[in-house]
């Protein structure tokens, strides 16, 4: 197992510590990012994924345990947080509220000037980020930032978070807002993003069946604390506690859960489309079908 | 469990204004609208829209992003005139000032954001703001506002202030906001994106009863499996509609959804594909709930 | 405590719900009793009037359950400027011709001169303040938002019938206070999303129009998220029927109860002794315990 990423410790967190307004919002966090993987966050609002997110990049301090990002230490006040976020890059939820400059390169270019690198790494860097977008520069450079589609806006906004070139791709909530269509090319995007050098993306989201498709590993956080961890199969199989802590599951899982319930399945841990209709097959093919079903000639 | 439920007492204390039998409540004709988007651009985003809505039915408007589905829900309460076509709230023309207070109480509307629908800071002084504007005496401020609340499953909170609420309970007050009206007609403009399963679930709750006791409920969403819920199903594409009929036509054709860049609902796909198997199987179910029955019917 | 919490320097005064007899008063009284004092102790100050205001402030604190912690402090973003009033009134004030004219040289230095004169008006300066704060704090105490807005509007109506657009006015009050916070969090947002883009905000080099620049990612998407809100705030009022004050009915009523009669006669007591107390034996007394204190230094 090559070493993680980031590796966080017993983190603990509190909102405006010492106050009537106290908060914990993290109770204790430890997981890790590997090279290469997709790791999803899910959990109720409140929760602690937002709180979570904002230290793998080092915006907020542990109180208590310890974050860290291949060898930087955010814990220690001396750790230069430039040098953290070359490697690790927060996108927020509608990221596209961020935009700023009149031109979209400009913006994509925000990140990289900021770290101080020559003008002509910086344009390589924008226009790399924008071909991974699918914004090519040639085009999208010149275009006025506020006249793009929302979609696009989007894009441009995780233009200028790839243009920081991380190894961790830290997102909140991606795809919220977006119509299928673009859902299915942001996804799309990231998964290539991802495929290339050992890269790895921390995914929080409310989107069961996104996070059940892409994730290798999923940790699910309640109150503060890790209630569940493991690769998605463990995890989504889990159905009784995913449901107690509130959580929908996958609309895959709903129906297996179901007929598991009604005793018409052993359990199992399927939970894409393709592997489930197998085993739903399997009921279809006992007798004649039920009510809603085109009648058949039927034997007796 | 939300105490929502006690709502349904609340309601049939207090029915829902009589419909008319014959005229549609609400009705569209060659609606055309023209943004101005400043530098003598002109943006059409709605290109002629014919659409009637009878009283109590429940419709679901779904398109990709850019397609006039938020420009088509604002028409429905006189918040946009067409720039060509009318809109006729039962009878009555949209363009003309002096019908609009009648065709606000008759169009309520529940939009994406609850903060920036929530006004006041104590959570029944704003669900009364609407009634208010309405000049109605205090008993019948009271009534309404303690009828809504109930109905939200807020009554309990009523003293408090929004701040203090969760992003679920927020939308619910703004919704009980929109309910003090006594409106014939609930237009919900994508009101359930922003919430987490446990928020989504309760408004579906709330909705449903209401429908069931006689409102009409026009949703835009991008969710498809909300979209399922409806009795019927608009779809628009660049400004017109491409196709509207029964839910269960629109929503399984698989073909027609794709080139408008939409999604089927997850149980439809499931469905589809066990169908494609097991070619006696319906293909056309649009919920876990009916994917499930319909395998249990077959497992007998 | 993270540096991205801007809500922390948003805070008005805390509201303390103990349920006093004070907390129960009609907004209107609670609103122009503490209005009037304050306004008395900054037009009429002298140091006899200034000791009365703190006891009575304090009176009142203690009368709302208020702990005296919570109102001291109130007092602390206030230090700097005690300490620029000092500095301006020692240097500033006509020290040699007061002492000239009887007052007691506290303090005589070389070319420093400070007279007894002046540390009084300074005194009475700072206690004004003083008192002013502690009944800042003693309306956000018990008055929350909703109250502090009804209140306002409550006190405005009369002047509609004039014309006055008093509804209006106060609605803009309330979606203001109600839009504060919120604004507040946008710019936290904006600050940490900047942030894990690279941005430094924290650097004060370059010149003036560097650091402008340096603020626009702040600043554009702020002022464009603020327009955005009001645009959909105006569509959600205009959906619920608002068509400006005229014709609405309010479902809160103000009315006046014996209690706050029982308040109103007891400012208009206090007001009364507000304006005699410098007359006469009251000033001379308090004169020379004064001049005591100072000369037993």
């Amino acid at each position: 197992m090559s070493a993680p990423l980031i590796a966080v410790r017993g983190l603990e967190y509190t909102y405006r510590p010492g106050t009537p307004f106290a908060t914990a919002a993290l109770r204790g966090i430890s997981f890790a990012v590997y090279p290469g993987e997709v790791v999803g966050i899910i959990g109720p609002t409140g929760s602690g994924k937002s709180t979570l997110l904002q230290h793998l990049d080092g915006l907020l301090r542990p109180q208590a345990g310890t974050v860290r990002v291949g060898d930087l230490d955010l814990a220690d006040r001396a750790t230069d947080l430039r040098a953290v976020r070359t490697r690790v890059a927060l996108l927020f939820q509608n990221p596209e509220d961020q935009l700023f400059e009149q031109y979209v390169a400009d913006d994509v270019a925000y990140g990289p000037l900021q770290l101080g690198l020559p003008r002509d790494e910086v344009r390589a860097r924008v226009r790399r980020a924008m071909a991974a977008v699918g914004l090519p520069a040639e085009v999208y450079g010149d275009r006025l930032t506020q006249g793009l589609s929302g979609g696009e806006r989007r894009r441009a906004a995780l233009a200028g978070v790839l243009a920081l070139e991380p190894q961790v791709l830290v997102l909140d909530e991606p795809t919220v807002g977006l119509d299928p269509r673009g859902r299915h090319e942001l996804i799309a995007l990231l998964q290539d993003w991802r495929c290339q050098a050992d890269r790895a993306i921390v995914w929080a989201s409310h989107a069961m069946d996104e996070v059940a498709l892409l994730a290798d590993r999923v940790v699910v956080l309640d109150e503060g604390r890790v209630a569940l961890e493991g690769t998605a199969r463990e995890v989504f199989g889990r159905d009784a506690a995913l449901a107690a802590l509130g959580l929908e599951a996958p609309a895959v899982r709903q129906v297996l859960g179901a007929l598991v319930q009604a005793g018409l399945l052993p359990p199992s841990d399927a939970l894409t489309v393709e592997e489930a209709v197998p085993l739903l097959e399997s009921l279809v093919g006992q007798s004649d079908l039920g009510e809603t079903a085109v009648p058949t000639v039927s034997a007796s | 469990m939300t105490d929502w439920q006690s709502g349904e007492s609340a309601i049939q204390r207090t029915p829902a204004p009589a419909q008319e039998a014959i005229a549609p409540l609400l009705r569209l004709q060659g609606v055309h609208h023209t943004y101005n988007a400043g530098a003598g651009r002109e943006i059409p985003a709605l290109r002629g829209v014919d659409l009637e809505i009878a009283a109590g039915e429940h419709i679901a408007i779904v398109g990709a992003n850019g397609s006039g589905k938020s420009t088509l829900a604002r028409h429905m309460n006189g918040l946009l005139v067409p720039t060509a076509g009318h809109v006729w709230v039962r009878g009555l023309d949209t363009r003309d000032p002096a019908h609009r207070r009648t065709i606000r109480h008759t169009v309520a509307m529940v939009f994406q954001d609850p903060d920036t629908q929530i006004i006041s800071t104590v959570v029944e002084e704003d669900t009364a703001f609407g009634p208010e504007n309405l000049g109605l005496p205090r008993a019948e401020l009271r009534e309404r506002v303690d009828w809504a609340l109930e109905v939200v499953g807020l009554a309990g909170l009523r003293r408090r202030s929004p701040q203090h609420l969760s992003g679920g309970q927020r939308q619910r007050l703004a919704l009980a906001g929109a309910l003090a009206m006594r409106p014939a007609c609930l237009v919900l403009d994508e009101a359930t994106a922003m919430l987490d399963a446990a928020g989504r679930q309760a408004v579906h709750a709330i909705v449903g009863q209401l429908h069931q006791q006689g409102m009409a409920v026009v949703a835009v969403t991008q969710d498809m499996a909300e979209a399922a819920r409806a009795g019927r199903v608009v779809v628009l594409a660049a400004g017109q509609v491409a196709r509207q009929g029964p839910t269960r036509e629109v929503l399984t054709d698989a073909a027609f959804l794709n080139e408008h860049g939409l999604d089927m609902p997850p149980a439809t796909r499931l469905a589809r594909l066990l169908h494609a198997r097991r070619p006696a199987f319906p293909p056309d179910l649009l919920t876990p709930q009916e994917l499930v029955a319909a395998l249990r019917g077959g497992a007998r | 405590m993270s540096e991205f919490d801007v809500l922390r320097f948003l805070a008005i005064g805390q509201y303390l719900p103990s349920g006093s007899v004070l907390h129960r008063l009609d907004p209107r009284v609670k609103l122009t009793g503490i209005a009037l004092f304050a306004l008395a102790l900054m037009l009429l100050a002298s140091p006899t009037r200034a000791l009365l205001g703190l006891v009575l402030a304090l009176a009142l604190l203690a009368a709302a359950r208020v702990p005296l912690g919570h109102a001291l402090r109130g007092l602390r973003p206030l230090l700097p400027l005690f300490v620029i009033a000092l500095v301006l009134q020692v240097l500033f004030y006509p020290h040699r011709e007061a002492v000239a004219a009887g007052s007691l040289a506290v303090l005589a230095w070389g070319p420093l001169v400070v007279s007894g004169a002046g540390l009084v008006g300074l005194g009475t300066m700072l206690l004004a303040m003083v008192d002013v704060v502690f009944l800042l704090t003693l309306l956000t105490a018990i008055a929350d938002v909703s109250d502090i807005t009804h209140g306002i509007e409550g006190l405005l109506r009369p002047l509609q019938r004039l014309g006055f657009p008093a509804h209006e006015l106060s609605l803009m009050l309330v979606v203001a206070l109600r839009f504060v916070p919120l604004l507040g969090q946008e710019l936290e947002r904006l600050l940490k999303a900047q942030a894990a883009r690279g941005g430094d905000f924290g650097r004060r080099q370059g010149g003036i129009v560097q650091r402008v620049r340096r603020t626009l990612p702040l600043l554009v998407p702020l002022f464009l998220a603020a327009l955005r809100r009001s645009e959909e705030l105006v569509e959600a009022m205009e959906s619920r029927g608002y068509t400006g004050g005229k014709g609405r009915t309010n479902l809160v009523r103000l009315q006046l109860r014996p209690a706050d009669a029982v308040a109103l006669f007891l400012v208009g007591c206090a007001g009364l002794l507000f304006l005699v107390v410098d007359f006469g034996p009251a000033e001379e007394s308090v004169a020379d315990w004064l001049r005591g204190l100072l000369t037993g230094a």
